[in-house]
């Protein structure tokens, strides 16, 4: 929110010097996102007079006719989009020829034809301001024509404050000063009241019942509409161009001064936090004001900016006196929903103001609106609408529910004061807010939750100064909050305003001291577990990468990976329309960010999002050799050592890794199908190994050849302890088994294995041979065979299971190659 | 005398031997087991017994000799062999060895083990948790109903299921206290998401580090005093905190945290860290609400704790000089390879 230091210090004379209201402001939990010095025009800018405006043909350009004052009618060449069909009348803020900005010296020049004397300037080019949208543009008749505009316009700081959504009190200039007046312990001077009501008003107001639930609310709480209505008049109103103090408060808080009643209208929020709406009496029919829910379904309103909304039974309208019938929320419901403009809308409530109705130049008489809404109704039909003004946006935070006449009164008072309107001595104020009551605490329990020493007594009179009712009886306090903190219903609430005021700077620091809950002992071991496998990865010459989670079709597509079953429904972008089903395709993005040739070795833990459900999976990728050649020969990059890398990763774990062949339609999408296999992790299989397949990879401008691991996390931990190390020698017996190429490794090994029984110790191949004379489609694969027992073994031990596995080998089919 | 002769010839075919070889045959001929000196001593019987001693004692001695000079000529030999070979072996060291790889652990991952080494020694248990999350856990039950303005601060990414990425790790409270009970102290880490366009301080996904501690009698004293440590685990033991007043829907009293950091290589100053706070009592509501539907007891209600959270990378991006937060997940090696060793 944007507010000028001086209307501040207007309303809290001591206030200290701007640039040391940013530490007390963030201490007070208001930051500061920026102070902009605000310094007055050069000397030489001056109120101009638009005669004409009339564009350039052939051009951007629009050429003004100027009324300067004393210094006659003149003309300007203007490129601003805004220039163009100027109303006559509108000032614009002229520099004049000779007049210095910055390094620029402005003169009379020649545009297109036109004599062009001088500039006119955007609030950004005087330096005055950050809108640079176009001409800074004042009403017809702000000031005559040639008063400079720095006489109007002193030097000022506008403080940009962060105010989080809690602390709608903060919203205007009142309740700012307010809290640092509370904070610093100063003086606060209140903003003029306006003219005090006598008696009844003008317009009868009707209010909707109260306690309507609204469908689609979880909470399915009482909804009161509107519980505050204040309805005053003034006639007789000149409507013209607000005091240029006032517009320059407006401007300097970030809004287009238009003219006197709207102009008022924004003030009042801005000082007071209530949002107003003002209305041309012509058009409030029978003086009469109706706060009710939607007609019917598909009702349209249309907003004094042309915009057209269609709004139901569970939005909040103001009409106009003429005859209605209003239905309760349930029979609007039921009524068909044909689009239909509705008859006699004034506005959306607290929302916007309707295309009938709102004021206009020739306004001479006001019905003014000053209410209460409920916020949440109000939030559920702007979000709905896609409508955030600055009303609604004070209003979804909380407007003070006590407000609503000061409002009426205020806007009523300045309307008589600087535009000759008459206020109707009466005003109509209905609506009986609930107020929260009032909140129990005692100084204890404020202390302990804080843990600092604050005294009951300092307490109570911190909350005091806040504007806080408070009894106290010895550590209890009774506090009644004022009706503008709505952000204080629980004693937690007073505690944080106690530190706050005390000072977050001087809470204590200490460490919590808890007892041990054993139920949650063990919890960390899945973290752990995570640590060791990245410090692994990375001892074994593994980079880490993290990437994006976010995948698309086409990316699955391309990749070979499940179609993301995890969609968003609001994407930000095309390529980010679901959640990743693998890791391998967000590796691959990341191999490609190495240069081509080069090493990549990566690894990622992460999670995918299938359709069955999120999972924790760790990824591996090899591109390029293992050690590039230099001068000597670098060892390749081939198979072989991507699965000695998984081979070493696991025997640091203290895991057995395995791997299956995988054949056919039991390849991974993404694998090659001649180089694929399951990844088998101490007995359990994990998922799967391979080289990328060759069009993938050409998809993925990848060339040369890409290995790939990924695995379910956590891994399956081993289900021995410790094994005592036999001090027996161990009996070697080699063993070539001639099979079909289609017989594994494994499987060969798997058949040794479980036919050698426990004797057998380790199973290594040592020769891998193709070709005479071996048959053709066969090969002969050597193993090295080590048998162990508890003493040494003797041939006679050894020989059996030798026999034993020729025989389930050639069971097989397979044969033994003979020496 | 034919052993002065014997022992002459002997030492000069020992001196002028070339190599080892040739001094082994040398040996072989003058004292191996039919070597002409060993001969001569076997001769000794054929004479008679008062020579026998002297005779003895003079081809001992010529002996003798040939074995000293045999000694020695095999050590000059040994020494001159492995010269030899030692300098044939020589290579030139300053050419690069094999260019294995190194790996090395992304820079957000660093700064979370430095983060849940320094809660882990305070005593956390650090977890992680789902992505994916419905709106209850994400926001109801933390505080932030439907209608609530703050639901703006976050802007969600929803799935088309309606359940939504989570917007932080705050769920994870919920979900661990409706497992658990008191006391407690945890740190959650992982990704979150929000939808907001991507620039250099800003980004569609990111991290966040979630502390958690509920028990009798926490105060929010507690929680400045572990984020002060927090901050000297990570900074150094000058390092200080500053509390100021913020508001999460979550917590009450809510605070924002700074850290004075002095910058061993550029201007100290405050580091704005992240939001924390005392647990708000409707999040235990909550909680108990959803034990009780569980069928567990309700164990939170009385029990005070606070909460904190921070995002890493903030803190790389501060403490490396790290100038857009999209390096972390462009993976560029340039980039991600410097973060190994220590840092400082």
């Amino acid at each position: 929110m944007k507010l000028p230091y001086s209307w501040l210090q207007e309303l809290v004379p001591q206030l200290p010097p701007a640039p040391d209201l940013e530490p007390v402001l963030a201490s007070m939990g208001l930051p500061l996102e920026g102070i902009e010095e605000v310094p007055a025009p050069a000397e030489g800018v001056v109120l101009a007079a638009v005669t004409a405006a009339e564009p350039l043909e052939g051009t951007q350009l629009t050429r003004l006719s100027l009324d300067v004052g004393p210094h006659g009618a003149r003309t300007i060449a203007s490129g601003a989009p805004n220039a163009v069909g100027l109303s006559a009348g509108t000032m614009v803020a002229l520099v004049t020829p000779g007049t210095r900005l910055g390094d620029v010296e402005y003169g009379v020049r020649a545009m297109q034809g036109v004599e062009s004397w001088g500039m006119a300037a955007s609030a950004k080019e005087l330096g005055i301001g950050e809108a640079s949208a176009g001409l800074l543009l004042f009403p017809a008749g702000t000031a005559a024509p040639g008063t400079p505009l720095r006489e109007l316009w002193a030097a000022d700081r506008v403080l940009d404050v962060e105010v989080t959504p809690n602390r709608a009190d903060v919203l205007s200039a009142l309740g700012l000063a307010r809290d640092l007046a509370a904070f610093l312990g100063l003086a606060l001077v209140e903003p003029e009241a306006g003219p005090q009501p006598s008696g009844e008003g003008e317009i009868r107001v009707v209010l909707p019942p109260r306690g309507v639930t609204l469908e689609r609310d979880p909470s399915q709480k009482l909804r009161f509409g509107c519980d505050h209505f204040a309805a005053r008049t003034v006639s007789g109103v000149q409507n013209g161009p607000s005091p240029l103090w006032m517009q320059r408060r407006l401007t300097l808080a970030g809004m287009r001064p238009i003219d006197l009643i709207v102009d008022t209208s924004n003030y009042v929020m801005l000082e007071l936090g209530q949002p107003t709406a003002l209305y041309d009496r012509r058009d409030v029919q029978g003086d009469q004001i109706i706060v009710s829910f939607g007609l019917r379904q598909g009702e349209t309103v249309r907003d004094l900016l042309g915009g057209e909304h269609t709004v139901g039974p569970e939005d909040l309208l103001i009409r106009d006196g003429r005859e209605v019938q209003i239905p309760t929320v349930a029979e609007a419901f039921a009524t068909a929903g044909e689009a239909q403009p509705g008859q006699g809308v004034l506005g959306i409530a607290g929302i916007v103001g309707g295309d009938h109705g709102h004021v206009r130049a020739d306004t001479e008489d006001v019905v003014i609106e000053s209410a209460h809404f409920d916020p949440v109704l109000l939030r559920r039909t702007s979000t709905r609408l896609g409508l955030k003004t600055d009303a609604v946006y004070r209003y979804e935070r909380g407007v003070d529910p006590l407000l609503a006449p000061r409002g009426a009164n205020r806007v009523a008072g300045l309307l008589a004061q600087h535009g000759g309107g008459r206020p109707f001595p009466g005003a109509t104020v209905v609506g009986q807010p609930d107020l929260p009551g009032p909140i129990e605490a005692t100084g204890e329990q404020i202390r302990a939750l804080l843990g600092m020493e604050v005294g009951t007594d300092e307490m109570a009179a911190l909350l005091t100064r806040l504007g806080c009712g408070v009894e106290r009886d010895g550590d209890h306090l009774t506090v009644t909050p004022p009706s503008w903190r709505v952000d204080l219903s629980i004693w937690q609430d007073l505690a944080e305003e106690v530190a706050r005021l005390h000072g977050y700077a001087h809470l204590p620091e200490t460490l919590p001291t808890l007892r041990v809950h054993t139920s949650n002992l063990g919890a960390e071991r899945a973290s752990q577990e995570r640590a060791t496998l990245r410090r692994t990865l990375s001892g074994l010459g593994f980079q880490e990468v993290v990437t994006y989670t976010f995948t698309s079709d086409e990316e699955a597509g391309k990749a070979r990976s499940e179609r993301p079953g995890v969609r968003l429904r609001n994407p930000l972008t095309a390529d980010r329309t679901g959640m990743r089903t693998a890791l391998y395709p967000s590796l691959l993005k990341a191999a490609q960010a190495h240069p081509k040739g080069e090493r990549a070795l990566l690894f990622e833990i992460g999670r995918i999002f299938p359709a069955e459900g999120e999972q924790e999976r760790l990824g591996l990728l090899m591109r390029g050799p293992l050690a590039p050649q230099t001068h000597a020969p670098g060892v390749a990059g081939n198979f072989r050592a991507f699965r000695g890398l998984a081979e070493a990763f696991a025997a640091s774990l203290g895991a057995e890794l395995d791997v299956r062949q995988r054949r056919g339609d039991a390849v991974p999408p993404a694998l090659h199908p001649g180089i694929a296999g399951e990844v088998v992790w101490n007995g359990q299989g994990v998922g799967w190994l391979g080289a990328l397949h060759p069009e993938i990879a050409q998809a993925f401008g990848l060339k040369g050849d890409t290995f790939l691991l990924e695995a379910g996390l956590p891994l399956p931990g081993r289900a021995w302890a410790f094994r005592d190390p036999s001090r027996a020698p161990a009996a070697w017996r080699d063993l070539a088994v001639i099979a079909p190429n289609a017989a594994s490794y494994g499987d060969i090994a798997a058949l040794l294995r479980r036919e050698a029984g426990e004797l057998l110790e380790s199973v290594e191949p040592f020769d891998v041979y193709e070709g005479a004379p071996i048959p053709e489609g066969q090969r002969s694969l050597a193993v090295r065979l080590v048998f162990r027992g508890a003493r040494t073994l003797t041939d006679a031990e050894v020989d059996p299971v030798m026999d034993r596995l020729i025989q389930a080998v050639r069971a097989q089919g397979w044969s033994i190659r003979e020496k | 005398m034919p052993e002065d002769n014997l022992q002459q010839e002997a030492l000069q075919a020992i001196q002028a031997a070339p190599d080892l070889g040739t001094l082994q045959a040398v040996k072989t001929r003058y004292v191996g087991k039919s070597g002409l000196v060993t001969k001569e001593l076997g001769s000794l019987g054929k004479l008679p017994p008062e020579e026998r001693k002297s005779r003895g004692a003079e081809i001992n001695a010529v002996r003798q000799a040939i074995d000293t000079a045999l000694g020695e000529r095999e050590a000059v030999l040994k020494r001159a062999a492995l010269d030899a070979r030692l300098a044939s072996e020589a290579i030139d060291v300053t050419l690069p060895g094999l260019g294995l790889p190194a790996g090395g652990l992304h820079p957000i991952n660093r700064v979370y083990d430095d983060l849940t080494a320094i809660y882990e020694r305070l005593g956390y248990t650090v977890i992680e948790g789902p992505e994916v999350e419905d709106e209850h856990h994400n926001f109801e039950a933390l505080n932030v109903p439907w209608y609530h303005p703050a639901r703006d601060l976050q802007d969600t990414f929803w799935l088309e299921d309606g359940r939504l990425l989570r917007t932080h790790t705050s769920p994870m409270q919920v979900r661990y206290m409706v497992d658990h009970e008191p006391p407690l102290k945890i740190v959650v880490r992982g990704k979150v998401y929000r939808y907001e366009a991507t620039d250099a301080t800003h980004e569609a996904m990111f991290h966040q580090l979630e502390g958690l501690v509920v028990g009798d009698g926490i105060s929010m004293a507690d929680l400045k005093g572990t984020i002060a440590e927090m901050a000297r685990g990570l900074y150094g033991p000058s390092a200080k905190v500053r509390f100021q007043p913020s508001y999460y829907p979550f917590v009450e009293p809510g605070a924002d945290f700074a850290v004075w950091w002095d910058n061993p290589r550029g201007e100290s100053k405050w580091l704005e860290l992240g939001g924390c706070g005392m647990v708000h009592p409707n999040v235990f509501k909550a909680v108990d609400d959803l034990r009780e539907a569980a069928g567990k007891a309700r164990v939170y209600e009385g029990k005070t704790g606070f909460a904190f959270g921070l995002g890493p990378e903030r803190i790389a991006m501060l403490k490396y000089g790290i100038p857009d937060i999209r390096y972390f997940y462009a993976n560029d090696p340039r980039v991600i390879g410097q973060f190994r060793g220590e840092l400082g």
